[in-house]
């Protein structure tokens, strides 16, 4: 008898509850203001991770973008095309620590509360997923800087744009061509359980497959692995010409340190991040350790003397050792990058409204030239073309450097292959 | 003639190479009440958790009202009319007093007191609504034999419940004790303090190092020489 | 509370039922203030996270405040609840809403496959759940099962998105594990389990079916665990495994409930809306040492607050009536 009276009251404490709730809440949009008179500020909202496992490389590309705001609001402001004239650039950026539902909240928090003009994502796919769902339900375009998830870009949602990397999907073609024109057909590759290294892993395959070879040892492993010895152990009684490891910079670092003191010598071995956060690997690895592995030619290796947008190469690197010197790595120049094709949205839109923008950067899809490459981007918001050169960590004096040596368009060194040692 | 209600034929247990009970036998009939006594790690309460389901014996068998009792749980074991006190008293502290006994007297099976009719009982009824743990151990003691009372056992193990009372408090404890063997219930007294054992048992059995040494009045007991021997050392004859 | 004199039924009878009116409004007053939440802070996807956590602090309420088991692997239960509404929303075209209930029959399913754990005691026993959630964690992402669970590359939900619905059914979720709370706190089932907690032994000898009792408060916290994975992943709609399956979920929710204090119905809620209400707001400025802050905070509540904020507020009362009772004997 009470249980039943309490149950009834509280069921409809609950209804009225719901009820409340499904007035109060909104679902409709909340796209920027386009009032007739300039806004007094362009609001950028982007989140980073001050620490965690993606810290190394969220922090930096932080930095390129501060290096593009600063160089555009001592000109002024950037250049807004809606209302002809220069309009200071705010940033509001948020500490995700590496967490991806605190990175939603905090997305949320950007459009909803901070009601910014521009969202940019935090680095990689795991960080920049929550904020897919919330910008489109918000109807904000959401600046994806490095998430290069394949399940991002859908078609019918406009409210997305891969600013600087191809879909990481493509990424592998020129390293799956250079094994097959090398000749080599005993291929080892351990990947991370995750979007970004599962969907490189899986197009290595598939391409090696293509040319009639099987990988003598295919194995996916968590994300969250730092101990490689035994898998060293495994993928060595394989005798691989060519040992792949698609992971995270942490991934990678433990790699090949642990490759290092194991004392295996393979003909080849691939790594991603170590040419993206170059400067990095040589201190945490060494250059022993570095040597002859290869890894991906990003943009930041290519000297790009004529852009229509932003600085060229050589200027950029220069002035981002001023102002961000613990950052001068590929990360900056995506971060950087991201704010350039903020500018051309902007400089383009015939409004601030969301769309406007999108609608912009469809127009100076492929005519948009920078220190990154061309920037072209397929219908769902999407990289398209842009392939990354194989590369090589050969000696040079006392240290290393990043030769490009693969495809031969793009090559600046040549390969050395096998690798000399014991 | 009183049935028997629990029989014990050649109970061991070891605890590794420790053998703390070896091949301990005895019955108890109800409206009995058995003395249990022994020098401090002969296997008194050691024998207790074994009857009670809290160890397995590594050999023997324990019959109640003359059925075999195989592997079980405690819980099933104080369902069918076994149950004990403890040493060291185990209410459950954050719980009332009250709440101690209705949580057994739920789960009791067939007629017996009443919650209110069990704190009297135990004299306890002053602190009903009162946190367990904030008892002391004597009150504590007597909330364990409430609680073991409400599940109205067939066979009832109290262990050392005498410890600290003071002589007019022991004669009130034996009296309650004593009554309780109306209505044919059994029970088993674990007890250091002859003077009350006298009040309350007429059999008693003596354990030393896990063994029987004695079995029989609680007269000849004290009059047993290895009895003697056991509890007095070698003084002398 | 000190008895009067009497001690007998009919007084017994009015605490109870003020003490089932007090949990009653510890149910009302969240909900309520959850449903008016919107109109005064629009970051619907702060409000609905934070309800998840209400309820899962609830279940932690459930499993360790009342039974005394604590599940560091609790995240195992919120991610299978999160796969198991998706796989039955994307797969068998199930309506979103409907789906919530596949993950609380996942985060069951789940439970029950763990229940072998219950022969591991305290610190064994919570360790032994953390590696059985990353267990679950690895076979889901695994690409061996990516035809059905998508592996690696995550799932996306955003076809069947609606943001009033993902609210309401926040909303309804936790009055739900409240009131399971209400239930409990109010039950035989739950002064049972409650004893369990102070002496499993004892308990079994005052006849209670241990292994029966703690299986079923344990499948009620797996069961709530899987319905707020779900709703979780409905509200973050793309997400990868990383993101369900992280074990710091558990930790929010263990040191939630222990803030609060366990046992109680307002305990939890209030540990979790002040700790991750201010998690959040710091997160929106700069965190700098804020897990170490953390860190600190669950040590120095296990080590001396044992009973959460909830336990503090009950020993002043305590000391209050009992100042008031000696300054009138």
């Amino acid at each position: 008898m009470k249980i039943r009276k309490f149950l009834s009251a509280a069921l409809s404490v609950t209804a009225l509850g719901a009820l409340a709730a499904a007035c109060g809440s909104s679902s409709s949009s909340s796209s920027s203001s386009t009032t007739s008179s300039a806004p007094s500020s362009i609001t950028i909202g982007t989140a980073y991770s001050g620490s965690g496992a993606f810290a190394t490389s969220s922090v930096p590309e932080l930095n390129g973008l501060k290096l593009w705001m600063s160089l555009e609001n001592a000109k002024g402001g950037v250049y807004v095309g809606a209302y002809k004239k220069r309009i200071p650039l705010k940033l509001i950026a948020y500490n995700d620590q590496s967490s991806a539902q605190t990175a939603g909240v905090q997305y949320n928090q950007l459009i909803t509360q901070n009601k910014v003009n521009i969202l940019v994502a935090d680095f990689g796919s795991v960080l920049t997923a929550p904020a897919v769902s919330i910008a489109q339900a918000h109807h904000q375009l959401l600046f994806d800087q490095s998430g290069t998830g394949i399940p991002f870009f859908t078609p019918g949602n406009p409210y997305i744009v891969l600013c600087n990397l191809p879909e990481s999907s493509i990424w592998p073609t020129p390293l799956a061509q250079y094994m097959i024109s090398k000749k080599i057909t005993k291929v080892a590759i351990v990947y991370g359980t995750n979007d970004f290294d599962a969907s490189q892993a899986e197009t290595v395959q598939a391409k090696l497959k293509a040319a009639g070879i099987t990988p003598v040892f295919y194995q996916g492993i968590p994300t969250s692995t730092t101990s490689y010895g035994t898998i060293l152990t495994s993928i060595a009684a394989t005798h691989p010409q060519a040992v792949l490891e698609l992971g995270y910079q942490p991934n990678d670092t433990a790699f090949l340190q642990a490759l290092q003191s194991s004392g295996l010598h393979f003909p080849m071995v691939f790594t991603v991040f170590p040419g993206q956060l170059f400067s990095l690997f040589q201190q945490q690895v060494g250059n022993a350790g570095l040597q002859y592995t290869y890894t991906y030619a990003t943009n930041f290796f290519h000297n790009y003397t004529s852009v229509n947008e932003g600085l060229n190469s050589a200027q950029f690197l220069a002035t981002l050792k001023k102002q961000y010197p613990s950052s001068v790595n590929t990360l900056g120049l995506l971060g950087y990058n991201t704010g350039l094709v903020v500018e051309a949205a902007l400089k383009n839109a015939t409004s601030l409204s969301q769309l406007a923008l999108r609608n912009a950067l469809t127009k100076v899809s492929g005519n948009l030239n920078t220190v990154d490459g061309n920037f072209k981007i397929n219908s769902e918001g999407a990289q398209i073309g842009e392939l990354l050169p194989v590369a090589q960590i050969l000696p040079s004096g006392s240290t290393t450097k990043i030769g490009i040596v693969y495809p031969s368009s793009a090559a600046n060194a040549t390969a050395v292959y096998p690798a000399p040692g014991a | 003639m009183a049935d028997e209600i629990l029989r014990l034929e050649g109970i061991s247990k070891h605890f590794g190479g420790l053998s703390a009970l070896q091949e301990v036998s005895f019955s108890v009939e109800g409206g009995e009440a058995l003395g249990l006594v022994g020098p401090n790690g002969s296997g008194k309460t050691t024998l207790i958790n074994v009857v009670c389901g809290l160890y397995t014996p590594n050999a023997g068998n324990i019959y109640l009202e003359g059925a075999k009792l195989g592997k079980t749980t405690p819980h099933k074991l104080a369902k069918s009319g076994i149950n004990r006190t403890f040493q060291v008293p185990q209410p459950f502290a954050s719980l009332t007093v009250r709440e101690n006994v209705e949580i057994a007297a739920a789960h009791r099976r067939g007629d017996g007191m009443s919650v209110v009719e069990i704190l009297d009982f135990v004299n306890l009824g002053k602190w009903a609504g009162q946190e367990a743990g904030s008892l002391n151990a004597a009150q504590q003691k007597r909330l364990d034999l409430g609680r073991a009372l409400a599940l109205n056992p067939k066979v009832l193990f109290v262990d050392e419940l005498g410890a600290g009372l003071n002589p007019a408090e022991l004669a009130e404890v034996a009296a309650m004790l004593r009554s309780l063997l109306n209505g044919g219930r059994a029970l088993v007294v674990v007890e250091h303090l002859m003077g009350f054992l006298d009040k309350l048992v007429d059999r008693v059995i003596v354990l030393n190092a896990g063994r029987e040494i004695f079995h029989g009045g609680l007269r000849s007991a004290l009059d047993d020489g290895e009895v003697k021997r056991v509890f007095l050392g070698t003084v002398g004859a | 509370m000190l008895d009067s004199k009497g001690g007998g039924k009919p007084l017994a009878g009015l605490l109870r039922r003020k003490t089932l009116l007090l949990d009653l409004l510890a149910v009302a007053i969240p909900v309520i203030g959850f449903s008016f939440g919107l109109n005064f802070y629009s970051n619907e996807l702060l409000l609905v996270y934070m309800m998840v956590y209400v309820a899962l602090a609830h279940g932690i309420n459930i499993s360790y405040g009342f039974t005394g088991y604590l599940p560091f692997g609790y995240f195992g239960f919120f991610g299978a609840g999160a796969y198991g509404a998706t796989l039955a929303i994307l797969d068998l075209h199930v309506p979103a809403l409907l789906g919530m209930l596949f993950g609380g029959v996942a985060g069951v399913l789940v439970g029950l496959l763990l229940l072998p754990l219950f022969r591991l005691r305290g610190a064994y026993f919570a360790i032994a759940t953390l590696a059985a959630g990353e267990a679950v964690a690895d076979i889901v992402a695994n690409p061996s099962l990516q035809s059905i669970t998508n592996g690696p590359y995550g799932e996306n939900l955003a076809s069947v998105y609606s943001s009033g619905q993902i609210y309401v059914a926040a909303l309804v979720f936790m009055a739900l594990a409240l009131l399971a709370v209400v239930l409990v706190k109010n039950s035989r089932f739950g002064l049972s389990l409650r004893a369990i907690k102070e002496s499993e032994y004892s308990a079994a000898m005052a006849g209670v079916n241990v292994v029966q009792l703690r299986s079923l408060a344990w499948v009620i916290a797996a069961a709530i665990a899987g319905v707020g994975g779900a709703i979780f992943g409905w509200a973050t709609t793309v997400f990868y495994p990383s993101a369900v399956f992280d074990s710091a979920i558990s930790v929010f929710a263990i040191v939630f409930a222990l803030f609060g204090g366990t046992g109680s119905v307002w305990g939890p809620t209030l540990g979790t809306v002040l700790l991750y209400g201010l998690y959040s707001a710091v997160g929106l400025s700069s965190p700098q040492y804020f897990q170490l802050i953390y860190g600190l905070a669950i040590v120095g509540l296990i080590l001396f607050a044992p009973r959460g904020l909830v336990g503090f507020g009950r020993a002043a009362v305590r000391r209050l009536s009992l100042r008031r009772a000696g300054a009138n004997g």
